[in-house]
């Protein structure tokens, strides 16, 4: 409770310039509640700052809602003057609000108010000249937001494929047009200087451990891909959407969040692909040079990569690569903050007259092992306390007791994202029950680049809990201690309080798609089922229920990849 | 001109009666603390930083929290259980009875307890930068409300009309006596016929709730609360009895199950009271016999420490 003050009060701080009203007025009571149930000084100072914030701003929305209102009316009555069919019309209606509503959040009430205070005198002039002015300008606005914000927030939050994007860009680009012709022109104009921009400067320029930097880095990693336009990727991306669906309908898809708490950005990286000139085009027989960056990112392990080059062509011809294996350490890539370790790698092809004239693309992929791992909090209690308390209305109250999120599960960053679920939480159990929960393990790609195998898979019960099997055959797992494990997956291994298992991949797993060179959108889940061989284990002490630990490791062979084109000319005679 | 002075004497004189800033006392006033008020019995708390809100893995940490009796009624064999979850360890107990006094003029703020552990962060997994985990308090402790009040018996109703009333029957609300369960409300005072005509049966009908934070618990089984055994009739139980004018109150139902809604209890003096003694404020004494758990939970992360 003292935390959902704090992190609401912390929410009042980072409101800064523009408010949502809504969010004022839920924060407003939400913070009215926790103050009336304050239990130390600290925490009802803090809910009583907080509140006395939002009255004080509150104070402040009246007359700017009311210029709102003002001008958003003066707007409606003008528009509806106007000679021009009804489309374009309540387009630019929505062109007005949408403009003054950005304004109003990125730039405060006050400046939101002077807008439609501007607004206002425009119509009240009701000058056909200034009004198509403001009517080209707001349209622009809106309109060029639309075309900016709307591909970033579905490429970094929909995960939309760049290819997609495009298609939506151009629809847009056509409702610009319909609208006002002008204002499509410079909303081309900006989206021409601003995408060039995002590419080379951004990830510089704005601050690396931002949201804005994540959504810069996610936007460019979507479009890196725009090359993947096909038909046959359309029908692909929608079909993995509608299998994801049926799968979840049918409770056999398990999800999980990224951990928040991790702050870092963590993986390897292939920069985009540079050619020792500019343009890219070489003359046949010249040897061909191309090189690029390799990052890696808060790793606490040491790391080796291999790398290798080719070049499409008739046939696949192959490169050198310098160096053709790359070594990270990891007490190199420990500290505060953000942590990378860049190392460059050349693509040599010393003879290039196996390429004939024409555009090629250069390949450099770099094949790793990597590892995921996701954990769950498992909530037992027993089976008859939890009667009890629904018998006398306290399950709820009890409930609420515990942190918010409890029940979801987290995963490290990586390649790949692991799912978990232990049924309905938190899991009833009793003294003479044999059988425990079902513990559900999704296993997805989650960025670009291929699985080329899963090497192996961990599955972690707490004491107390034991596996009975896998996809009901008992043969699919084995059960191993710390001591069997590499030193990595041993930090924080304790036998004393965890069961290790290991899954056999080959079995659980056959369904995974793992070819190399294929876009991939796939997930495979696999179950397995619990004994419970300590009930006293597993119940702990104490009223509140306190969580036990269901983690899940996946340790497999990564493969990224890199392209650019580039042009063989033939020698002039 | 001597009427406004009159009236800026009156005035004056009134100031100063009310306020009493002007005339000074040689009076020591001797501070009575007032015991039975407040809804919270037994409350607990963490110090300051210990538990800290971040510690690293592998770090020893202490945690430290206060038991305070804040409620008018002592407490005996009161338990308590500290949940360390696994991704902690400690080498100390986390389990113990205890007792404290409550409210009175010896402990104007009622006796406290100080009691710490040292308890450590484990090893965090690999790629894993820091775990959230959460260390919690149970206390389960025998309790009781304490409850008097004043109500108006009326033993005829015949006469009272002309004669002067020494008080009127009435319904009653009050605030917490003390303790987390508390006496809210008193109906009007009924009267019964007693099978001895010179006797009436008063009935006084008393609206029951929990005020506090924690959960009401039986008085018998109260321990059970702060395990993770089941047990029946461990929740929601009150034993209730009460006199009213040193005559004993039968209470239907004695034992009262809590519920979310209006908790009513009907006592009627069966023995009776002599009509004699006419309209009286009548003293009624109650006592609500209860257990109840206070739980207090602290989140705590468990950081990665950077080679």
């Amino acid at each position: 409770m003292a935390t959902n003050v704090t992190s609401a009060a912390e929410k009042l701080k980072k409101i800064q310039g523009g408010l949502s009203l809504q969010d004022v007025a839920k924060l407003s009571e939400s913070l009215r509640k926790e103050k009336n149930q304050a239990v130390s000084g600290a925490v009802a100072k803090e809910a009583e700052s907080a509140v006395s914030q939002l009255s004080a701003l509150k104070k402040t929305i009246t007359p700017v809602v009311a210029a709102l209102g003002g001008g958003t009316a003066a707007a409606a009555l003008t528009i509806s003057s106007l000679n021009w069919s009804k489309l374009p019309k309540i387009l630019l209606y929505l062109a007005i609000i949408a403009a003054g509503v950005f304004s109003t959040l990125n730039f405060g009430l006050w400046a939101g108010a002077l807008f439609f205070g501007v607004l206002v005198l425009v119509f009240a002039l009701k000058s056909e000249k200034i009004f198509s002015f403001f009517s080209t300008i707001l349209t622009f606005v809106f309109f060029t937001a639309l075309l900016i914000i709307a591909p970033l927030a579905l490429g970094v939050f929909a995960k939309m494929p760049a290819w997609l994007l495009l298609t939506v860009e151009i629809v847009l680009f056509f409702m610009v047009f319909s609208v006002n012709k002008n204002a499509g022109y410079l909303a081309l104009l900006v989206i021409i200087v601003f995408v060039p921009w995002l590419h080379y400067y951004a990830t510089e320029v704005v601050p690396q451990d931002s949201a804005l930097a994540e959504a810069v880095f996610a936007a460019e990693e979507q479009f890196g891909g725009i090359k993947n336009f096909s038909p046959k990727n359309i029908v692909e991306y929608f079909s993995n959407i509608a299998k994801i669906s049926v799968a979840e309908a049918t409770g056999d898809y398990y999800s999980s969040n990224v951990d928040s708490n991790a702050k870092k950005k963590l993986g390897v990286f292939i920069e985009d692909i540079v050619s020792t000139q500019k343009p890219a085009v070489f003359v046949a027989g010249q040897p061909l040079t191309f090189y690029t960056k390799i990052k890696a990112q808060s790793l606490d392990f040491d790391f080796g990569m291999k790398l290798s080059c080719e070049f499409a062509s008739e046939n696949v011809v192959k490169g050198v690569m310098v160096p053709d294996t790359i070594d990270f350490v990891k007490q190199e890539l420990a500290g505060e903050g953000d942590a990378f370790d860049f190392t460059d790698a050349d693509c040599v092809l010393s003879d290039s007259s196996k390429l004939l004239p024409g555009r090629h693309t250069v390949s450099i992929v770099g094949s790793f092992n990597f590892a995921t791992r996701s954990y769950l909090s498992a909530y037992f209690i027993d089976r008859g306390k939890k009667r009890e308390l629904e018998r006398r209305s306290l399950w709820n109250e009890w409930i609420s007791g515990l942190p918010s999120n409890a029940f979801n599960p987290i995963h490290t960053s990586g390649p790949i994202k692991i799912g978990l679920n232990a049924g309905s939480q938190p899991v009833p159990i009793s003294s003479k029950d044999k059988e425990g929960p079902t513990v559900s393990i999704t296993i997805e790609k989650a960025v670009d680049g291929y699985v080329k195998s899963v090497n192996s898979i961990l599955l972690m019960l707490p004491k107390g809990l034991s596996l009975k099997d896998v996809n009901g055959d008992v043969g699919n797992a084995v059960k191993v201690t710390c001591f069997d494990l590499d030193e990595t997956e041993q930090k924080g291994c304790d036998d004393a309080y965890t069961n290790i298992y290991k899954v056999d991949t080959e079995k659980v797993i056959g369904a995974f798609d793992v070819s190399a060179g294929k876009s991939v959108y796939n997930f495979v889940t696999f179950r397995a089922h619990t004994l419970i061989d300590d009930y006293n284990a597993l119940m702990g002490s104490g009223a509140t229920i306190l969580p036990k630990k269901i983690k899940a490791t996946a340790l497999y062979d990564y493969e990224l990849r890199k392209d650019a084109d580039f042009s063989i000319r033939a020698v002039k005679t | 001109m001597s009427k406004n002075i009159f009236l800026l004497v009156v005035t004056f004189v009134l100031l100063v009666s009310c306020t009493g800033q002007f005339l000074p006392s040689s009076k020591q006033t001797v501070f009575i603390p007032e015991t039975h008020s407040g809804t919270v019995g037994v409350d607990v708390s963490f110090l300051d930083n210990a538990p800290p809100n971040e510690v690293f893995e592998n770090q020893w940490f202490e945690l430290g929290f206060v038991l305070e009796n804040k409620g008018a009624v002592d407490v005996r064999n009161g338990v308590f259980v500290v949940g360390v979850p696994e991704d902690f360890e400690t080498r100390d107990s986390v389990y113990d009875s205890f007792g404290l006094k409550g409210r009175s003029l010896f402990y104007p703020l009622g006796d406290s307890k100080f009691y710490k552990l040292k308890v450590r962060g484990r090893e965090l997994g690999p790629m894993v930068e820091r775990m959230p985990a959460m260390v919690g308090v149970d206390v389960c402790y025998p309790y009781k409300t304490e409850f008097s009040a004043f109500v108006c018996i009326v033993p005829e109703f015949s006469g009272s009309l002309k004669k002067e009333r020494v008080c009127t029957p009435s319904a009653q609300s009050f605030a917490g006596q003390g303790a987390p369960v508390a006496v809210t409300k008193i109906d009007v005072p009924q009267v019964l016929p007693h099978d001895n005509p010179t006797f009436v049966k008063p009935q006084i009908t008393l609206h029951v709730k929990n005020l506090g934070k924690g959960i009401v618990l039986s008085r018998q089984k109260f321990g059970d609360a702060c395990t993770q055994r089941a047990s029946k009739d461990v929740y929601n139980i009150i034993n209730i009895d009460g006199s009213i004018s040193d005559a004993p109150l039968t209470c239907t139902p004695q034992q009262l199950r809590l519920s979310e809604g209006d908790n009513v209890i009907v006592c009627t003096a069966e023995d009776g009271l002599e009509k004699s003694r006419g309209i009286h404020n009548a003293l009624v004494n109650f006592n609500l016999d209860y257990g109840y758990l206070t739980k207090k939970t602290k989140p705590i992360t468990i950081k990665r420490v950077l080679e």
